[in-house]
């Protein structure tokens, strides 16, 4: 008992020091506070609260099912085999050890044999076995990242192979779609999606469809008695709504708060702000295949009026680390100074250089005009805090240098970009969902790929995102991926802004959730209000 | 014999009337559907966008087919009605979910949110319209009037922040986010409720003032009869008419009228449910809250007709004659 | 006896004369910006009212005082746009019934009773939201939600005044029709929808502004108040300014064109409650 008030006190030491409000952008990153849900937790049953947590995106459940395994995740019900730490490093959870076989194809997991579901059935070979098969028979993401060939289970102990060498099977692992849950359960008797059976803290008791779940505590959680009584997670659809109802106490922690309010909550001592890096990066796609932005000069002088500092500082309040590289600095590959091609905020510059090359306003109208024709740009984005005052900051930067732009903001804007209907679009990309730079250098850079919607292609990158994809070194890894966003951003085939910080207030005296470097850790069995 | 002579006209009255309504409703599916055509962008291209899938001419061609939309306008139109009809209202094109089983959750969080700040409204309008009717030109007069001009030229957004800046966050009296409690209620209602009221305290005086203008009023106060008695046997009788008139307004005015208070409130109603519709341009769901609307609407409109037949001798008679 | 007419032609006057200046001032208003409406420099987000910035600046670094003014004929302008064309479309299909009659008139009258049957603001939300979002198809929304009270008004004076004796006495003289409509039914039937136009100014301003705060209305960068306030809301405790302003402009602007609409039923509409109220009395006299 004595132990652990003083592994609370630790805790609550480690907190207040990292997570207090103004954390700087180095300290964030540094949060030394395990990102795992293997902590044992502390909560006694005689006085625990009930804690409510208001989300800005309520999630569905069923891990399998799109990107629904970041709720499953968040709110505690369910767990993947390994999780991320705060370098991004893959770290075991519900394994003990893990192996590589010679040949690069096979990894051998034992699992603890400690675990059981919530339904009471233990998690065994046979059961991840087929919680994994029902992923990648459902989800073609995790298909295309994970490349098994077969897995065999046997005791407490599973063996996955993959049809090639597969670097990131790991990584890949602690993607929120790889949350193990008990597959068998999903017999259609309840609907799946609301209802899963996973292995986290935290059962769904009641689900109402984007209005609220009500979660109970696992009574035999492998990693202790869950520290609250029950936890309610509300939807608030509404970010200013949200600030509200956390100001007023209605709510014991609130996530997806507008940036504006970081000062609010900051300067109140009946809060606490935790901020964190993470690797959601703000960048703009270039459409190469229309006629202005085809122009490389063109894309240099765009890129020389976007003024990254402001956006970061003003725009998100703060909250936006002004970048050249699509990963954060803290990664290997993340290495700011190594890109060196990027042009620097200069629309004087950017006005020069487009009079330089026959962009002239020939008609006197403010706005300049090429061999005749007006220089016009669409601008897209979609409603992710910060975008679209991003957008349309930017739209008010292009003008300045005499370019014309129209602004949309659309609720999906996949299929936008997918048609090719824009010049520029702002997009909130997380580049490192699971630790590795490669996926997202592949969908974004890798010629006719599925997220490059600018089309740009270069031979020199696609070689080098192959070598990318069969090598196991590390450093090597950092290093292709480094190179490959040094040609990109010379080419100026995209234009990276600004990574977040994310933040997540709660009361003061809310223990066990903060906001993390990666963004699908919130509620752990540490979770409570005292 | 005199029962027969009103109820036979009555009963005529209500066939002609249900009759009307028919073609009224047929019209508003009509209109409501084709809506959707007069759109400029392609509905199977915007269901496309909307699921993220890119749009290409195969796809679009296929699933035309596929949805029947290849088929005459009209065609289109009767297969939807045939199904609506049948309660097969359409599914989302965002979930797949059904629009009839998404509108059934809704509904009763408008209706309650209705209910309420309609009574409010008329707990509120009518005694201050009466008081300052009798009051006219007095200090009360002005005054409440002058509150009900201020509460009118709101717009019920602009008092939901108010009400939330003051009751929710200085006084901490009440919850920001709205709830099935009578305390989650009383911003929304009220949020609703202070613009209608600024509107009809006017028009219950012009009313009650129209009233008490009657000869009859006179005639009743010389006879020796009490005013306050006077004002409440005959003057608010007949002022009533005024009064379901006014509800039915509101009512009215509220359906659909609620969207941004839901909004803000984060309460999960038709407005809510139909903003999230229009954002993801989710037409069957649009579709599907608008029909269900004017239903409800022209329903209550035509009880509202009924009880003016019931209550006012006048309309009475001369169904009677007719 | 004299007294209260005189009092509300005298407070007309001057309404009248205000909402003119008014609407006079707010076309002029784009040259009074101090700053320009959709310049953003964010160095200067968020300033709270100064020498350079009157009002602030919002989230952008742009100057409220110059948004709002450059908001002012959009928000104004589009609110009488609404009431014109919703008078306009209205009274002709009105006129069309109460004078043909017939087939016309049933035809068009259940046309107009379908869309009676939506609710409020229901139709305007379906044209809104399957049209998609702007100024000018929010402004179609209102005046296709609007158009039928007029068309019923409208056909009800016509009914009437097409068997007054001066209409019979017209079509005896030969009269064209369109004369007589022009001439003698217009001019007649006109007064009540006056009424009902001035009264419902205030009432579409704050639909308006409604739709916009909504995300219905016009997109940025285009200055509106609905949507400036809409904008801001977040920041409505840091920094007040950003929608303190825009609601005031959208508060003040209604409660003038309410009183204005109140003050011209006052002197345009025989039914109004004083007068009865005056000619009851004036009764008791003998």
């Amino acid at each position: 008992m004595k132990k652990s008030k003083l592994t609370i006190f630790a805790m609550l030491l480690a907190l207040s020091l990292l997570v207090s409000c103004g954390i700087t952008q180095k300290q964030a990153t540094d949060l030394s506070v395990p990102v795992t849900n293997a902590a044992p937790s502390t909560g006694n049953p005689e006085t625990r609260q009930d804690f409510v947590f208001g989300v800005y995106n309520f999630s569905k459940l069923d891990p399998a099912d799109s990107y629904n395994g970041w709720g499953t995740i968040r709110y505690g019900v369910g767990e993947t085999l390994f999780n991320l730490n705060e370098h991004l490093e893959v770290v075991p959870v519900l394994v003990t050890e893990f192996m590589l076989s010679e040949d690069n194809l096979t990894w051998t997991l034992q699992l603890r044999d400690d675990v059981t579901f919530h339904n009471g059935k233990p998690m065994d070979g046979w059961a991840v076995k087929a919680s994994l098969e029902r992923l990648v028979a459902k989800n073609e993401r995790a298909a295309a990242d994970l490349k098994l060939a077969a897995i065999t289970a046997d005791g407490f102990s599973v063996a996955i192979s993959t049809t090639q060498p597969n670097p990131t099977l790991l990584n890949s692992l602690c993607d929120p779609y790889a949350c193990i849950i008990d597959a068998a359960a999903d017999d259609g008797s309840v609907d799946f999606n609301l209802y899963p059976v996973g292995t986290g803290p935290y059962v769904v008791k009641s689900y109402v469809e984007d209005v609220s779940a009500t979660l109970e505590p696992c009574a035999d959680y492998w990693g202790g008695t869950p520290a609250s009584k029950s936890v309610t997670v509300k939807a608030i659809s509404d970010v200013d709504t949200l600030a509200l109802a956390m100001q007023n106490g209605e709510i014991d922690a609130a996530y997806g708060l507008s940036y504006d309010t970081l000062n609010l909550f900051g300067n109140d001592e009946q809060f606490t702000v935790s901020q964190a890096a993470t690797t959601r990066v703000y960048m703009l796609f270039f459409n190469l295949e229309h006629e202005f932005m085809a122009d490389e000069t063109f894309r240099r002088a765009v890129c020389m009026a976007v003024d990254k500092d402001s956006y970061g500082s003003v725009l998100l309040n703060g909250a936006g680390t002004p970048t050249q590289s699509a990963f954060p600095a803290a990664l290997s590959y993340g290495d700011d100074s190594k890109m060196t091609d990027v042009p620097d905020y200069d629309p004087e510059g950017a006005r020069i250089l487009l009079a330089g090359n026959g962009y002239k306003d020939t008609d006197g109208d403010g706005f300049l005009e090429k061999d005749g024709k007006k220089v016009t740009l669409r601008l897209v984005t979609y409603g992710r805090t910060g975008l679209p005052q991003t957008t349309q900051a930017l739209q008010s930067a292009l003008q300045d240098i005499g370019i014309a732009a129209t602004y949309e903001q659309f609720e999906s804007i996949d299929a936008v970009l997918a048609a090719g209907d824009f010049d520029i679009c702002a997009y909130a990309y997380v580049t490192t969902p699971t630790g590795d730079p490669l996926s997202f250098l592949s969908f974004t850079t890798g010629t006719g790929n599925g997220a490059n919607y600018g089309r740009y292609s270069n031979p020199q990158v696609d070689q080098l995102l192959h070598e990318l994809s069969l090598e196991f070194d590390r450093d090597k890894r950092a290093a292709r991926a480094t190179e490959i966003q040094q040609i990109v951003t010379g080419d100026c085939a995209y234009s990276y802004l600004f990574h977040l910080n994310m933040f997540m207030v709660t009361k003061k005296g809310v223990r066990g959730i903060q906001q993390s470097p990666v963004d699908y850790y919130q509620i752990t069995a540490r979770t409570a209000r005292e | 014999m005199n029962r027969r002579i009103w109820q036979e006209p009555i009963l005529r009255y209500i066939a002609r009337r249900l009759g009307s309504l028919v073609v009224v409703l047929l019209g508003v599916t009509f209109l409501t559907y084709g809506l959707m055509y007069l759109s400029p962008s392609d509905p199977v291209e915007m269901l496309l966008q909307a699921q993220g899938i890119p749009v290409s001419e195969n796809v679009v061609l296929a699933l035309k087919e596929k949805a029947g939309l290849d088929r005459p306008f009209l065609v289109q139109y009767a297969s939807w009605l045939g199904n609506f009809c049948r309660g097969d209202m359409g599914q989302s094109l965002i979930d797949g979910q059904p629009a009839a089983e998404a509108l059934q959750a809704a509904l009763p969080k408008t209706l309650l949110l209705t209910l309420t700040s309609v009574l409010v409204t008329i707990v509120l309008s009518v005694p201050l319209g009466i008081l300052t009717a009798v009051r006219q030109n007095r200090f009360s007069d002005y005054f409440i009037r002058l509150l009900s001009f201020l509460g009118h030229s709101m717009p019920s957004f602009f008092v939901s922040l108010l009400l939330l800046y003051v009751f929710a966050l200085k006084l901490r009296w009440l919850p920001v986010l709205a709830s099935d409690t009578a305390r989650g209620l009383i911003l929304p209602t009220l949020a609703l409720a202070i613009p209608m009221t600024g509107k009809y305290i006017r028009q219950v005086r012009a009313a009650i003032l129209e009233q008490l203008g009657q000869s009859y009023v006179d005639g009743a106060i010389s006879r020796g009869i009490k005013p306050g008695a006077v004002l409440v046997r005959d003057v608010l009788r007949n002022a009533l008419m005024t009064l379901i008139t006014l509800m039915s307004l509101s009512v009215g005015s509220l359906l659909g009228g609620t969207a941004a208070v839901e909004m803000i409130f984060v309460w999960r109603g038709m407005g809510f449910l139909v903003m999230d519709a229009i954002r993801m341009r989710d037409y069957p769901m649009i579709q599907a809250f608008v029909v269900w609307m004017a239903l409800i609407y022209v329903l209550i409109n035509f009880l509202v007709d009924l009880s003016y037949h019931l209550l006012d001798p006048r309309v009475r008679q001369s169904l009677e004659v007719n | 006896m004299k007294g209260p007419v005189y009092d509300a032609r005298i407070r007309y006057t001057f309404l009248l004369v205000l909402t003119l200046a008014f609407l006079f001032l707010s076309i002029l208003a784009p040259l009074f910006m101090p700053n320009d409406p959709n310049h953003a420099s964010l160095s200067d987000a968020k300033q709270a009212p100064s020498a350079v910035y009157p009002w602030g600046t919002d989230w952008l670094g742009r100057c409220v005082l110059s948004r709002v003014l450059a908001g002012a004929p959009v928000s104004i302008f589009s609110a009488l746009v609404i009431v014109g064309l919703t008078l306009m479309v209205g009274s002709a299909v009105g006129i069309a019934c109460g004078y043909w009659g017939g087939k016309v008139d049933s035809i068009l009258m259940r046309i107009v009773d379908i869309f009676l049957a939506f609710p409020g603001m229901v139709l305007a939300l379906a044209v809104a939201g399957m049209l998609g979002k702007g100024l000018n198809n929010a402004v179609l929304a209102l005046v296709a939600t609007g158009w039928p009270t007029y068309a019923r008004l409208m056909r009800g004076q016509v009914l009437t005044l097409k068997e007054e004796n001066f209409v019979h006495a017209a079509k005896l003289n030969g009269q064209t029709t369109v004369s007589i409509l022009f001439l003698h039914i217009l001019p007649n039937a006109l007064r009540p929808v006056v009424v009902t136009a001035s009264l419902s100014i205030g009432g579409t301003i704050l639909s308006l502004a409604g739709l916009s705060f909504l995300g219905l209305g016009p997109q940025p960068p285009l200055a509106e108040w609905g949507s400036m306030l809409a904008d801001g809301r977040g920041l409505m405790q840091q920094h007040p300014w950003i929608v303190l302003y825009p609601g005031l402009a959208i508060l003040m602007t209604s409660i003038l064109f309410n009183l204005l609409g109140d003050s011209v039923r006052d002197v345009l509409d025989p039914h109004d409650s004083r007068n009865l109220f005056q000619k009851v009395k004036r009764k008791r006299i003998p």
